[in-house]
Formats: structure tokens, sequence, C-alpha cells
């Protein structure tokens, strides 16, 4: 049940009063969180688990703490989110109109289909050595892998939401003359774009996870690459430090955009 | 309001073209002139990049991989990682996945932490898998289970979820025992989502142990991939990158070939 379908359809704005089943989850959830902080925390400190494995949560956080004023840290940070944003932007960009032509032409959806499907299970990682060769130790093989794994997401539901429009406003376009960019600006994208959001924000995850993953294997600079160079470099205290800040920005951008698409989604009914 | 990661499903197409199975031959041509198509832009490339080895140098070194016997190794290497780690994943995913679909509380708890468990980039803790497993094959399934739970539990949870609520109550009608409604109603119903499960799980187990091989491993065609770019034997480095990308997309046709099977007779 999404809230679109729970809400009162003539107050779209008002808040509701959460209902207690969500609240006592939400309890719940913290509760396993915080419990799971204090046993690691504990175990570490005891000594169960091994400082070479892992320091306890609270140095992380001190390390942490130190880790972020500093330069380096800066221009990892940068060079990350950048390679991010460019890799998304290059699959908006190219994934959107490809939905569109897979909408417009079917035969090429249906011939394209299983070429499609095998790229949706990101195989495009195994290129990564191909695009090393090609292109050198840079930024420029991540962000090709990243911005297509984000892209197939993004072409998948534009597809998917286009075909689910109601005919009704196809006709209504014919009947008020619409030319064909309004046609598109002004019957196509409001109408498929609380469909088209789901699929946005999996290739936005998917352009932070490929990002990182590569960042991760080979790279020169980069949060990913920094977490496998402490491993290496036998430094648990700041691998820690960095695969936190990992786990903390996949989880803050998951939960930002959860929240974005609530929004969109709920006037959507 | 649900906070899962909702994995975008095809268009149901092919009802339609089963009646013409002409159709489908066309569509079959058109597929094989696109991998030709493939072919000819890479053999393109190679005659202009001295980086890119030609398609046929690419297949003789595979050949001779094959023929010398050292790829042997490092394919069971993979090919166990990947099996062993998706087993686990699935022992774990399906059952969770299972649970929380079923519970309006369990969801409401566990929803959020999925799917935030699902956009953390899980290459990230394979240090730690190193340090626990060792260097080897241990690591690499450890590795491909913890990426693949993820989106298993996700499209059971969906499964379990789009279920049409008239099924448990026939389950109740007709007083089957619970273990009877789950072998009887929810694994048939779920049928179509449960092969999507599989079907990402493998293919994300698969990515998962070449990342992980990319890193660290004793054997694996991952590592091999990385040996040969460290040698600059091209043509070997494209050949098992052509290995690859066929293991992937033979894996992945058969199983969405069961999936839209289930799907049809769902």
């Amino acid at each position: 049940m999404s809230v679109a379908k729970t809400l009162p359809r003539n107050r779209p704005l008002q808040r509701r009063q959460p209902d207690p089943l969500r609240r006592r989850a939400a309890a719940v959830r913290w509760a396993i969180v915080i419990g799971l902080v204090v046993v690691l925390e504990a175990t570490t400190r005891t000594g169960m688990i091994d400082r070479t494995l892992m320091v306890p949560p609270s140095e992380i956080l001190i390390r942490l703490a130190s880790i972020v004023l500093t330069e380096q840290f800066g221009v990892d940070a940068a060079r990350t989110i950048t390679t991010i944003l460019t890799a998304f932007s290059i699959g908006m960009v190219l994934g959107i109109p490809l939905g569109v032509f897979l909408w417009r032409v079917p035969a090429a959806g249906r011939i394209l289909e299983p070429f499609i499907v095998t790229g949706y299970a990101m195989p495009t990682l195994l290129f990564y050595p191909v695009l090393l060769a090609v292109m050198g130790l840079n930024a420029g093989p991540i962000i090709l892998i990243a911005a297509s794994m984000s892209l197939v997401p993004i072409a998948l539901t534009t597809m998917v939401a286009l075909n689910s429009i109601k005919p009704i406003l196809h006709k209504l376009a014919n009947s008020v003359n619409a030319s064909p960019t309004q046609y598109y600006l002004k019957v196509l994208l409001p109408a498929a774009t609380p469909l088209v959001f789901p699929g946005v924000k999996l290739g936005f995850i998917y352009a932070v996870i490929g990002t990182i993953a590569m960042e991760f294997i080979l790279a020169a600079q980069g949060i990913g690459f920094r977490a496998g160079f402490y491993y290496r470099e036998l430094n648990t205290a700041d691998m820690w430090a960095y695969i936190a800040v990992v786990v903390v920005l996949s989880v803050l951008v998951n939960s930002i955009l959860t929240r974005l698409e609530k929004r969109i989604r709920r006037d959507m009914l | 309001m649900r906070t899962t990661v909702t994995l975008p499903s095809f268009p149901r197409t092919t009802g339609a073209s089963r009646t013409k199975s002409s159709a489908a031959v066309t569509d079959n041509l058109w597929r094989a002139a696109v991998m030709v198509a493939l072919l000819a832009v890479w053999a393109a490339l190679s005659a202009m990049s001295d980086l890119v080895a030609s398609p046929a140098a690419s297949f003789t070194a595979l050949v001779d991989l094959f023929a010398d016997g050292s790829i042997y190794r490092h394919l069971n290497a993979t090919l166990q990682a990947v099996a062993i780690g998706f087993l686990i994943a699935a022992a774990v995913g399906f059952p969770l996945g299972y649970a929380i679909g079923r519970s309006k509380f369990l969801g409401a708890v566990f929803d959020p932490i999925v799917a935030g468990a699902f956009a953390i980039p899980r290459v990230i803790f394979f240090p730690i898998l190193l340090q626990i497993f060792g260097v080897g094959v241990g690591a690499q399934s450890a590795m491909a289970a913890l990426a693949a739970v993820f989106p298993i539990m996700v499209s059971t949870t969906a499964g379990v979820r789009a279920i049409n609520p008239l099924l448990p109550k026939l389950a109740r009608s007709l007083s089957l025992s619970p273990l009877q409604t789950v072998a009887k109603i929810y694994v048939p119903a779920m049928a179509p989502s449960l092969m999507v499960g599989i079907r990402i799980g493998f293919s994300i187990a698969f990515i998962n142990v070449i990342i992980a091989e990319f890193f660290a491993a004793r054997a694996g065609l991952g590592l091999l991939t990385l040996r040969a770019y460290g040698q600059l034997d091209l043509p070997a480095m494209y050949g098992i990158i052509v290995l690859l990308a066929l293991i992937a997309l033979v894996g992945n046709l058969v199983l969405w070939a069961a999936e839209r099977r289930l799907s049809r007779n769902a």
C-alpha cells in the first residue's frame, strides 16, 4: 500500500497522524540499530572481535571527526560526488530518450529486450579493464561504467511509465490540436513523472554503487579508493572510518530520494 | 507508506507474439543482427586502436587458454564462489523476505533497513571478509552472499505483497496446514517474482565475485583478467571478458526464459 492510495482524496496536503503500528515499528527499528552498535562496541572493547578486524564504533566516530576536516578527505569526497553526479546525469540524458524510443518503437523494445535484461544484471562492470586500457587510470572509466548501470533502470521505467499512460490523454492531446512539443511537455511529462521516479531513484543508487565499487577496485582517488587503500596499509581505524562514510552517504541518499518520491507520488491519484 | 526498492518489471509483450511464430523468427534474426553489429563495432575499434585486440585474436587467445587447461582452475574458483554465495543468499533471503512480506509489523520495521542496505555498495565490506576468511574462495563466496541477499529479499517481499488477498482466505477455507499453505498456495502464486529474485540474485552474485577477484584473490576469472591487463596480454584479457559476458548472458537468458514461462502460466 503506497501512501497515495491511503490518503483521502480531497486533502492531499494535510499531515496525517502517524499510526501506532508505524511508531512502534520505528521504535523497534532504532532499538535494533542502536543495539547492534552497542554489541559491536562491547565485543570490540573486550577483544572478542580482534582490533585488526574492527575498532570500537566510538573510535570510528572520533577518527571520522578528524578525517572529515582534512584536505585529503575534501579532495576524495569532491571526486566521488562529481563522479556520481556526472554518471547519473549521463544516465538520465541517455536513459530517458532511450525509454521514449523503446515506447515509440515497440518492435525495438521487443528485439532489444534480452540485451537490456542482461544489461540490467550489470555485466558492464566486466568492461572496466578494457576501459582502463583505453582511457587510463582516471575518472573516465568509472563514470562510463556507473552511467551504464544507472541508465538501464531509468530507460526501463520510462518505457513502462509511458506504456501505462491512460489512452484518453492521447485522445485529449489530439482533440486540442497539441503540437508534438506540447504533447511531450504538457501531457506525457506530467503524466509519466510519478511513475518514472522509482526508476530514477534506482538509477541514482546504481550510480552511487557503481562509482564506489569501481573506485574500490582500482582508482587513484575517491572515497571508495581510500577504503581499499587503508586496508592494504593495514590501517583498520581509517578503513572503518571510510566504510562508515560510504554507509552513511548511501543511506542518506536513499532516504532523501525516498522522501522525494513520496512527495512526488502524493498528488498522483 | 513503503520504502522498498522496486525492481521495474517488464511489460508483458510476449503473450501476443506467441501466436505469430514468424514474428518470433524475425525478432531473433534482428537480435542476431544486433550481435553481429556489436562484433563489427568491436572489429572497427580494434582496427583504430592498438589498445583493443581484434575479435579473432581474442577468441583465439580464449581457445588457447582452454586448450592448455590453464583456465580451468580459475573458471572453477569463480563458478564455485558464485554458486556457494548464491545458495547462501537464497537460503537466507527467501525466508526473510517472505516473513517481512507476510507481517505488516515486520515490514514496517525492516523495509527501511533493507532499502538502506540495498543502497550501500556492499563491496566496501570485502576487506573485512578477507580478514575473516582469508584470501580465497571463502571470502569471494561470502561477498556474493552478502551482495545477493538484499535483492532476493526485496523481490520476495514484493512478491508476497502482490498476492491476491483471496488466496490466503481460500487456504483457510480449505483448512490447509501452514506448511501446505506456503507450498500449495504461496509458492505457486509467487513463482514469477521468485524467479526475478533468482535472476537478479545470480547476476549480482556473479558481478560481486568478479569485483572481489579484481581486489584480491588466489584464483578466478577476475584475477586472470587483471593479470592479463598487467602483462599487457590484451588478446587474452578481451578473450576472458568475452567468456565472462557469455556466462552472464547465457545465465540471464536461461533464467529469464524460465521467468517468462512461469508468468505466462500464472
